[in-house]
């Protein structure tokens, strides 16, 4: 298997979504957000972040899927994120 | 038997661990007083918290009566904050409970922040959390987010000292939408805020775990170690599928927030009582400026006519309806605005009231790069 990707399973929080995806590790968090909101036709009004389920650590948009944030083999979460709460 | 034991927290007592004096003695904001702010303020009125204080500029709406416990109907048209103060008291009146109507940003003296043992956040936009996380950071207070839609909520513990903040996980996505709502001048866009599903449910689960942090932080000052979540972690409940996740949140080293000011010099002064001449003479600083820490509107010109308007209120809290012209009645009027004062400056011979400085602000002066931090009307003491 190629060191420069990695191979995660992808989720969403209500998980009706679930693919197992194999990226190269230069890719962005962001990246990622933007590209399953898409193909997964997810609300363009929510911000979303994606948690590594297996580390039990939030990433950053900014963040490369690098060894030390996504593991072979992990669970990726993308969340909703909860921003109402005062109306 | 005990007279603790015959009194209203009698139950309370029976838990071992459980220290009701600092409770009693302790002080807690309550930032929005909507759905997660009423259920919050019922369970700290009911644990026997000492002291509330209540900050919202809304009004309760029909919509707010299916997820607020402390509203009624007709309570319809009054102010959210005032509202759910009368209710706690008619809950526990045994606790002091204030209320503040007014934004958390502007209205809110840094100094207030700064006597809370923890701050919670029921709040509706990434903008009031930015202002609390910056507030919260900069005074050195634990703040508790919570945030709720449909059926799945959230709760962050920032300690306000290290660690992650609410500002580190802002992604360009959310910058971008979060600046959507300002013009390029400043002035906010005044759309209408989207309406959101969410339900009493899921606002009762959130604001138990809000309050049960907020317990667990009032009692690692009785010797114990802080038992729910570590600082800088989020706890995720989701209710359609259940689903509950704790995780860590990273800082980012890049997030600009994380600023803390110390020493902070108090002056009994209040804002109504000082110019900005007067205050820099006080500080014996002539030479120095007094930073607001937000851009003042304080001119609206058009270009076109030539009309001019005075204004003093801060840019954020100003509509893009401004800009037109009562004159030529175009959308041609670009604001003036100002961040920073000399003794020199226009408007020096203006009070810190005048400027929109409210009581118990913590101002900055900056001598030559080097910022001091004064704290205005004395301590503050609900």
């Amino acid at each position: 298997m190629s060191h420069d990707k990695v191979t995660f399973y992808l989720q969403t929080a209500d998980r009706t979504r679930k693919a197992q995806i194999t990226l190269p590790r230069a890719m962005y968090v962001s990246d990622i957000i933007k590209a399953s909101s898409g193909r997964w036709f997810l609300s363009r009004n929510m911000d979303y972040t994606v948690c590594n389920l297996t580390r039990n650590l939030q990433l950053l948009a900014g963040d490369s899927l690098s060894e030390d944030k996504v593991r072979n083999g992990d669970t990726l979460m993308l969340q909703p994120l909860a921003l109402h709460g005062a109306l | 038997m005990p007279p603790e034991y015959a009194s209203r927290y009698a139950r309370h007592h029976l838990i071992d661990w459980w220290d009701q004096g600092r409770l009693t003695g302790a002080r807690i904001l309550v930032a929005g007083a909507g759905a997660l702010g009423n259920e919050v303020i019922k369970l700290l009125a009911l644990l026997g918290v000492g002291h509330l204080l209540i900050v919202d500029f809304d009004r309760v709406e029909v919509s707010n009566l299916t997820r607020s416990v402390l509203f009624r109907e007709g309570d319809i048209g009054a102010e959210k904050a005032r509202t759910a103060a009368e209710r706690a008291r008619e809950i526990n009146p045994e606790i002091e409970i204030d209320y503040l109507v007014g934004d958390l940003e502007f209205d809110v003296g840094l100094g207030v922040y700064r006597k809370m043992d923890v701050v919670i956040g029921g709040l509706d936009s990434i903008d009031a959390r930015l202002a609390l996380n910056r507030a919260c950071l900069r005074m050195g207070v634990p703040w508790l987010n919570g945030g709720i839609e449909a059926t799945l909520g959230e709760v962050s513990y920032f300690d306000g000292r290290e660690g992650a903040c609410f500002e580190c996980a802002m992604s360009p996505e959310m910058w971008a939408r979060r600046n959507q709502r300002f013009s390029c001048g400043g002035l906010r866009a005044e759309a209408e805020e989207a309406k959101v599903p969410t339900t009493a449910t899921v606002a009762s689960l959130i604001a138990s775990y809000l309050v049960n942090e907020a317990l667990c932080l009032l009692h690692v000052d009785s010797g114990r170690n802080k038992e729910g979540l570590a600082a800088s972690q989020k706890l995720y409940l989701m209710l359609k599928p259940y689903g509950f996740y704790i995780y860590d949140l990273p800082r980012n080293p890049e997030c600009l927030a994380h600023e803390r000011w110390e020493p902070i010099a108090i002056l009994t002064e209040r804002p109504q009582e000082l110019t900005v001449t007067a205050l820099l003479q006080r500080l014996d600083a002539r030479e120095s400026a007094l930073e607001l820490g937000f851009d003042l509107l304080t001119v609206m010109r058009c270009h076109r006519c030539g009309q001019e308007e005075s204004i003093f209120r801060p840019l954020e809290r100003c509509g893009l309806t401004l800009t037109e012209c009562p004159r030529c009645h175009a959308a041609t009027r670009l604001p003036e605005t100002l961040c920073r004062l000399e003794a020199d400056s226009d408007y020096a011979d203006y009070t810190l009231a005048q400027l929109g400085i409210p009581d118990y602000q913590v101002v900055t002066i900056n001598t030559a790069g080097e910022r001091r931090h004064v704290q205005l009307s004395g301590e503050y003491a609900p």
